[in-house]
């Protein structure tokens, strides 16, 4: 659904998006990390044709990225900080934009109704958008984000304002709108833990350029310094002799846990639980500890001279 | 075409039935009917004779229309990226040139309601002069080029300079430099100076047109004041041509 390939963006000397090639396809979550001024808004703008690349081709949604009159048609994009005409209801709202959209009247109507119905909005149809909460408005933002019905979906800090109540209501609507409405999302967000529950995929972005993409779990192995595990033991002296004994790191002693590095390896807990055992260590619990996206995304934002001294 | 009219009507809503462009054509009435009663009452003002009047009232009119609906104008894309709601419409497909032609049609059409509610205190003022009285909505009508092009260079300005107040300026600065040549002119005595700068400021020969066709003038041996009118009006269609490509260029950004 997006596949672009050397997508650049350049202003005069600063080079905002460098060669940035992205695959998504139908039907996917696709999380878009990165710190302020990474180039995410820079990369949503060209991906959804606000913006033309300096250089990089592609598709989005079947729509070359240099068409940019046709890839509106089938993009929706609900940016960061987004304004509302205040002396609208709802109702003209969405009626404006899904006219400017040239959606045919009749469909238009029943359009209207479902999406104020999906993003809980019915009971506020007829009130101005000025007397709207942030909540509020951003609902109303998504709704008019898919009133075209497109095939993707570009949301730029959907949830940023939102009380934890509105981001778990917001993130619902999020995966509805994948699910049921079948459309592709394209999420960037500072929550990554809202990007960790939703997404299929993520890239993380760094001064114009991805430094590392893929499945959140994946990422968590690969990126996340090593798994961990917390054991609970009976006699936490002897464990940690035959940890010694087994070249594995503690991190940890709490009480009668041990936080342990198991590294990359995926066959260090079992055979370090086999010679607990062998050695007559009582086990009462053992738990593998993956590394959360918010430590991977940490990991990978410093440079490889700060990984080394972190190492 | 339908996108334009989607514009067109959205732009109409809030330049006329909002609490500012109600405002604002609250202040055209409350003007024109304190000028009218002011006129018909002092003795003073009477000794400029009925057509004398007329004339005064038509310029206060007009330039008062223009002016109000350039304000108006020239926050039309300013005011929407201040508000952040440019982005929404940039991202409809809907090409700059059409959605700045819309806004500028929007504009000029607001202050051509601003001239309409001019028109019964001019007819009335016209009443007692013999004029026939078919002249005065046809000075309107060519006040109308007036207001159309500084309601174009305020859409211009207003998308080029980024911000409200830094739209208001430019917009305010273009008016005075093609405005100040005809009141150096006024102030000056007759002869080639004078009647060079009179012929480069637009309201001056917008006047000079409007004011032949309320003296029961023709429009005839007019050729320089239409000449000055069409270069004006051609130079902000380009102006307007011209903001539209940096608006799709920059995507929306602020400068």
């Amino acid at each position: 659904m997006i596949d672009v390939t050397g997508v650049t963006k350049r202003y005069k000397s600063y080079l905002a998006v460098s060669d940035l090639s992205l695959n998504v396809p139908q039907g996917e979550i696709f999380g878009f990390l990165g710190p302020n001024g990474a180039g995410k808004t820079t990369t949503i703008r060209m991906l959804s044709g606000l913006l033309l690349p300096t250089a990089g081709e592609g598709v989005v949604g079947g729509v070359s990225l240099h068409d940019r009159q046709q890839l509106k048609r089938v993009i929706g994009l609900m940016p960061e900080s987004q304004g509302y005409y205040g002396y609208m209801t709802p109702l003209e709202y969405l009626g404006f934009f899904g006219r400017l959209y040239e959606v045919p009247a009749a469909k238009l109507r029943t359009r209207i109704g479902s999406l104020l119905e999906t993003v809980g909005l019915t009971y506020a149809a007829r009130r101005p958008v000025g007397q709207f909460s942030r909540g509020m408005r951003q609902r109303l933002g998504l709704a008019r984000t898919i009133i075209h019905e497109p095939r993707v979906v570009f949301l730029d800090e959907p949830s940023l304002g939102l009380d934890p109540q509105g981001q778990r209501e917001m993130q619902q609507m999020i995966r509805q709108i994948n699910t049921e409405w079948q459309v592709t999302v394209f999420l960037s967000s500072h929550l990554l833990g809202e990007v960790a529950q939703l997404c299929h995929r993520v890239a993380i972005m760094r001064q114009g350029e991805v430094l590392a993409s893929g499945q959140p779990e994946a990422l968590s192995r690969e990126l996340g310094q090593g798994a961990r595990a917390h054991i609970d033991v009976g006699d936490i002296a002897k464990a940690a002799v035959v940890c010694g004994e087994e070249g594995i790191a503690i991190l940890e002693r709490d009480g009668q846990r041990l936080t342990v590095a198991l590294g990359a390896d995926h066959e260090a807990l079992p055979r370090l639980l086999a010679r607990l055992v062998a050695a007559g260590v009582a086990i009462y619990g053992a738990v593998p500890q993956t590394a959360t996206l918010e430590e991977v995304f940490l990991n990978v934002m410093q440079s490889p001279a700060e990984r080394a001294v972190s190492a | 075409m339908s996108t334009v009219r989607v514009i067109l009507g959205k732009e109409w809503a809030s330049s006329l039935l909002t609490p500012r462009g109600l405002l604002l054509l609250a202040i055209q009435v409350v003007t024109m009917s304190v000028l009218a009663i002011v006129s018909l009452s002092l003795p003073d003002l009477s000794l400029m004779g009925q057509a004398g009047l007329l004339k005064l009232l038509f310029q206060v009119a007009v330039a008062l229309a223009v002016a109000l609906a350039t304000l108006a104008a020239s926050l039309t894309v300013a005011g929407e990226r201040d508000q952040a709601t440019l982005e929404s419409l940039l991202l409809a497909p809907i090409s700059g040139t059409r959605l700045l032609g819309a806004k500028w049609l929007a504009a000029a059409g607001a202050g051509a309601v601003h001239l309409l509610l001019s028109l019964p205190y001019l007819i009335v003022m016209g009443a007692g002069t013999g004029l026939a009285l078919w002249r005065v909505p046809a000075g309107l009508g060519l006040a109308l080029l007036l207001m159309a092009g500084y309601t174009g260079v305020a859409v211009a300005a207003s998308t080029i300079s980024g911000r409200t107040f830094s739209a208001l300026v430019s917009t305010l600065v273009v008016a005075a430099v093609l405005e100040a040549p005809g009141f150096a002119a006024g102030a000056l005595p007759k002869g080639a100076l004078q009647k060079w700068l009179a012929t480069i400021s637009p309201g001056d020969q917008v006047m000079t047109l409007a004011g032949n066709l309320l003296a029961g003038k023709g429009l005839s041996g007019l050729g320089t004041s239409w000449l000055t009118v069409a270069i004006f009006l051609a130079a902000v269609y380009l102006a307007v041509r011209y903001a539209a490509a940096h608006l799709e260029l920059m995507g929306g950004d602020a400068q």
